[in-house]
């Protein structure tokens, strides 16, 4: 499903403050694994995600991501292929505070030509499966931390991936929510769907459900 | 030289796209030298992204100058106020040697800005932008018309003397006359109404059998087709359209259907015309493209079927347009013959 | 088509969500298109309005001049036109100028032939319930500001001298209708025979000739042969006349518009500023939409509705606002300034009348420019790289 064959990402080439972010990595994620990518803040998880995730292009080597090769794609085909198979949880959820629950749930679908029905039953369904119903119509700044996560992963799920990429998911959650966290995504994992967490949450990586860990550091994945 | 709101708002529109367009350029020219599509390079991004601005601007630069050609003629009409001898814009045009120029080059850059964004259009469906160099070669084609479209209007209106005597459109469409207008004016109208309604089953057929079977040659000939309609079309409304419009038989200019008078129908049949023949270009150029080679070939089958029904929509939307004023004729001289 | 309308949705919502910052915007733009529509609409309703004078007029006026001045005109010259194929009319007309010592005013004194001309109209111009189409000796209809000057109403008296400096007492039977102020302000109109006396015209001789022609496209060409027969006489042409007001208004309007210009560039250069400002706030969230998956292209149709968002409404708002302040209160200020930089100019009222030329230009005058300000800030906004703000950078 993910294959990652010597991937660079160097920020500021050439510059002073040039950064090799990801250094010839290499790895692989089978259809319906979860994955973990661990390591200390700054080793270059983030980086490698959204290189996974087709939101930015490497800068030598080659990614293949759900049956096609997104290195060299040019920005607006990485970004219809992310439409089509990738959703993503971000780090500080990244959601937008001053939008309802229902809209920023809806928000990947918008550029997408579906009715506005469609997208409405979409999210309400969702919206049920994460026991966020009642919520609808609320703005996020008036949710708990716990709520505005399960939107993020609602949210990343609205375009029914293959795969999910989930960045530091338990940076801002208790244990008990962690917990909770980690049982949503197995429930995920088995409808088929391949994970990728970056984390350094023992909680996270201890989990029984994960498959794969691998180590970062500096940039290089030292160990699988 | 004349100043009035309709030449001072004309100048603001094209002064604001000249200066867009020629940012463009200067995207295009980088874009030209250094695009590399194998390139993982930072600078390779960043033209990718730039490339969107200068199609940006070139899709509201059609819009702009389709407007402006609007705005054109109604500077002309108001200028016929001013002009001593012109009643209707086609006088105005002919107060000065710039007139008709200005005009045809204002058309003309439309078309090419439409021919533009159907080579555009293709080339963000391909993975691999494959036109991409060759569609911002093309951009620079656009830069001395734009150039002579600006320069033209500005001698226009520069050049326009209120103590000149001009013209009228009677003159210019009159039977007896010499020159182009008058030998277009002078084509028999019954002969020209039927080439006119031969065309359209013609045409109908022609889109039904392309919509059933993919044929290369059929997708030019459709597109060349369309040109020819375009042709006729134009003649057709100097030669019989516009009399019936005014219901007086030795009235044929195409202009002064867009008054207020006679409901604006020239617009609607204009605005018709236009699309009709802007979507029947899109088969046979598309065609084209695909000796480009790469991806195209799967890309452009489905415009070329979706922009053939476009198209035919639009030449019945014409085609019945101008039967309206022909058929309301008829009902009400209770089938007279205008030009017996 | 559910694509761009899902994000005109949402570029509403968004409208919205920044309330204060739009609507000031909003404010600012619609006083620009009122102070551009204001001049075009007024600039239009005047051109009609003396467009409508110059339609009363003959199409070909004569007079005689001697020693360059004007001098009155002898009715025997009609003879010597009559031959001319396509005149279908010649009327002597007598009228001039008065000068009124106590209120220190010229006014116009027309003659009026109850007989020959204006017969119905003048039933439309005057105040209706008054003095009908016939005027005798000895009776008067007055201009708005003639009365007001004089304090004069109907059925009041009123003199004036005769150039022999006898004094003549005249009936005020009818008002003018105040809708024609712009022509008969200081008129005072007057039987023929009364006119000739004030005036001092004699019998046998008029102010000047008026010709009317079957075929007003013959205008020019009988204006030739009349200059032919009479050498040495003065043929104004009605066109002329309309073609001189056209050019003045439009000139006079011309120059008022292109020191607007200069406001819309300066108004511009802010929407420019105000567009390519992005907040950090307003950044963060365009990567988050490109991150969750919008193209470039869809924040470029959002950016295009966000422009309509704010212009439209504004052209409109600027569009009704003025017309409420051309014709409904009648322009104060930008009035003086169009017709005449002199105060003593006739009030007189604004026939509403908007159509669609105008509403192009206005159109291209404001939408077009702001649109083409925004298209640089709208792909810079576009670009942004989801990159930096999923990292955090």
């Amino acid at each position: 499903m993910i294959r990652v064959v010597k991937a660079s990402k160097t920020y500021n080439k050439g510059k002073p403050n040039q950064v090799d972010a990801v250094n010839e990595v290499t790895l692989h994620v089978a259809r319906g694994e979860m994955a973990v990518i661990h390591g200390a803040s700054g080793s270059g998880k983030t980086s490698l995600l959204t290189l996974i995730g087709c939101i930015s292009r490497p800068t030598s080597g080659e990614i293949h991501v759900a049956g096609k090769t997104i290195s060299r794609l040019p920005e607006k085909f990485m970004t219809m292929h992310r439409r089509e198979h990738i959703g993503i949880i971000f780090q500080q959820f990244n959601l937008i505070l001053d939008l309802s629950v229902e809209q920023n749930v809806g928000l990947p679908l918008f550029p997408l030509n579906m009715s506005k029905t469609l997208i409405s039953e979409r999210v309400d369904h969702l919206l049920a499966k994460m026991s966020l119903s009642k919520r609808r119509d609320f703005l996020v700044k008036q949710l708990s931390g716990g709520e505005q996560q399960r939107v993020a992963i609602a949210r990343a799920l609205i375009n029914n991936p293959e795969i999910l990429l989930a960045d530091e998911p338990t940076a801002h959650l208790d244990t008990a929510l962690t917990k909770e966290l980690m049982e949503t995504l197995a429930a995920i994992k088995k409808d088929a769907r391949t994970i990728v967490i970056a984390s350094h949450d023992p909680l996270v990586y201890n989990h029984p459900f994960v498959d794969r860990i691998f180590e970062m550091k500096d940039g290089k994945v030292v160990e699988e | 030289m004349i100043l009035n709101p309709w030449v001072i708002s004309m100048y603001v529109g094209i002064l604001g796209m000249a200066l867009l367009y020629s940012y463009a350029l200067t995207i295009s020219a980088q874009i030209v030298r250094y695009w590399d599509i194998n390139s993982m390079e930072e600078g390779q991004l960043i033209l990718e992204r730039k490339s969107y601005l200068s199609s940006t601007i070139i899709q509201y630069g059609l819009g702009i100058e389709i407007v402006s050609i609007v705005l054109f003629y109604m500077t002309l009409e108001s200028m016929a106020e001013v002009i001593p001898g012109a009643m209707c814009a086609t006088g105005a045009l002919k107060a000065n040697m710039y007139g008709f120029p200005a005009l045809f080059l204002k058309m003309a850059v439309a078309f090419v800005c439409a021919v533009w964004i159907i080579i555009h259009h293709v080339d963000t469906k391909l993975e691999d932008f494959h036109l991409t160099r060759f569609k911002y070669r093309c951009l620079f084609v656009l830069a001395p018309l734009l150039l002579c479209d600006f320069a033209l209007q500005f001698l226009y209106f520069l050049n326009l003397d209120p103590n000149v005597i001009t013209s009228c459109c009677g003159v210019v469409f009159e039977i007896e006359g010499e020159g182009f207008g008058s030998s277009v004016a002078s084509l028999p109208p019954e002969t020209m109404m039927l080439t006119f309604f031969i065309s359209i089953p013609i045409l109908l057929s022609m889109g039904y059998f392309l919509s059933t079977k993919k044929s290369p040659i059929g997708y030019y000939l459709y597109s060349l087709f369309g040109l020819i309609l375009f042709v006729i079309s134009i003649l057709g409304i100097i030669s019989f359209v516009a009399p019936y419009i005014y219901e007086m038989p030795t009235l044929h200019c195409p202009l002064n259907i867009m008054r207020r008078e006679y409901h604006y129908i020239g617009y609607l049949l204009y605005a018709f015309l236009f699309i009709a023949s802007f979507f029947s270009l899109v088969p046979g150029l598309s065609e084209f493209l695909k000796r480009k080679g790469g991806q195209i070939q799967n890309v452009v089958d489905d415009m070329q079927r979706k922009s053939i029904k476009i198209s035919i929509v639009f030449w019945v939307l014409f085609f019945a347009t101008s039967l309206l004023p022909i058929v309301l004729f008829e009902i009400r001289s209770e089938g007279g013959n205008l030009f017996s | 088509m559910n694509r761009y309308l899902n994000l005109l949705d949402f570029t509403i919502h968004s409208f919205f969500r920044r309330k204060g910052k739009n609507i000031s915007f909003l404010l600012l733009f619609s006083y620009l298109v009122f102070l551009f529509t204001s001049v075009l609409l007024l600039t239009g309703a005047i051109k009609k309005e003396a467009q409508r004078g110059v339609n009363a007029l003959p199409d070909i006026i004569i007079q005689k001049l001697t020693a360059g001045r004007q001098v009155p005109i002898p009715v025997l010259y009609e003879k010597k036109l009559n031959d001319i194929f396509g005149i279908q009319r010649i009327e002597p007309r007598i009228w001039g100028y008065y000068f009124d010592s106590p209120t220190q005013a010229n006014y116009t004194i027309i003659g009026y032939d109850s007989h020959k001309t204006w017969d119905k109209e003048l039933g439309l111009i005057v105040n209706p319930g008054e003095k009908g189409a016939n005027l005798e000796k000895g009776e008067a209809i007055l201009g708005v500001g003639v009365a007001k000057a004089k304090h004069l109403k109907p059925g009041k008296q009123f003199g004036l001298h005769t150039p022999d400096f006898r004094s003549r007492s005249f009936d005020v039977v009818a008002l003018f209708k105040a809708a024609t102020n712009l022509h008969t302000y200081d008129v005072i109109l007057l039987s023929t025979k009364d006119t000739r006396a004030i005036l001092g015209v004699e019998e046998g001789f008029a102010t000047d000739l008026g010709v009317y022609v079957y075929n007003k496209n013959e205008t020019t060409t009988i204006a030739k042969k009349i200059t032919k027969l009479l050498p040495g006489i003065r043929v104004v042409v009605k066109n002329q006349l309309a073609r001189t007001y056209d050019t003045v208004y439009s000139w006079k309007s011309g120059i008022i518009l292109l020191a607007l210009v200069s406001c819309l560039l300066a108004f511009a250069m802010m929407v420019w500023d105000k567009a390519s400002g992005l907040s950090a706030e307003e950044k963060r969230e365009i990567g988050i939409l490109k991150a969750t998956g919008w193209d470039t292209s869809d924040i470029l149709i959002m950016k295009f509705w966000e422009g309509l968002a704010i212009s439209l409404p504004s052209f409109m708002l600027g569009l009704i606002t003025s017309y409420i302040y051309t014709f409904f209160l009648g322009a104060p200020l930008l009035k003086h300034l169009i017709i005449g930089w002199s105060v003593l100019y006739p009030p007189f009222n604004i026939t509403p009348s908007v159509d669609f030329n105008q509403l192009l230009v206005l159109f291209s005058l404001t939408v077009i420019p702001y649109i083409i300000s925004t298209i640089i800030p709208s792909w810079k906004a576009a670009v942004i790289d989801p990159d930096t703000v999923i990292r955090g950078v």
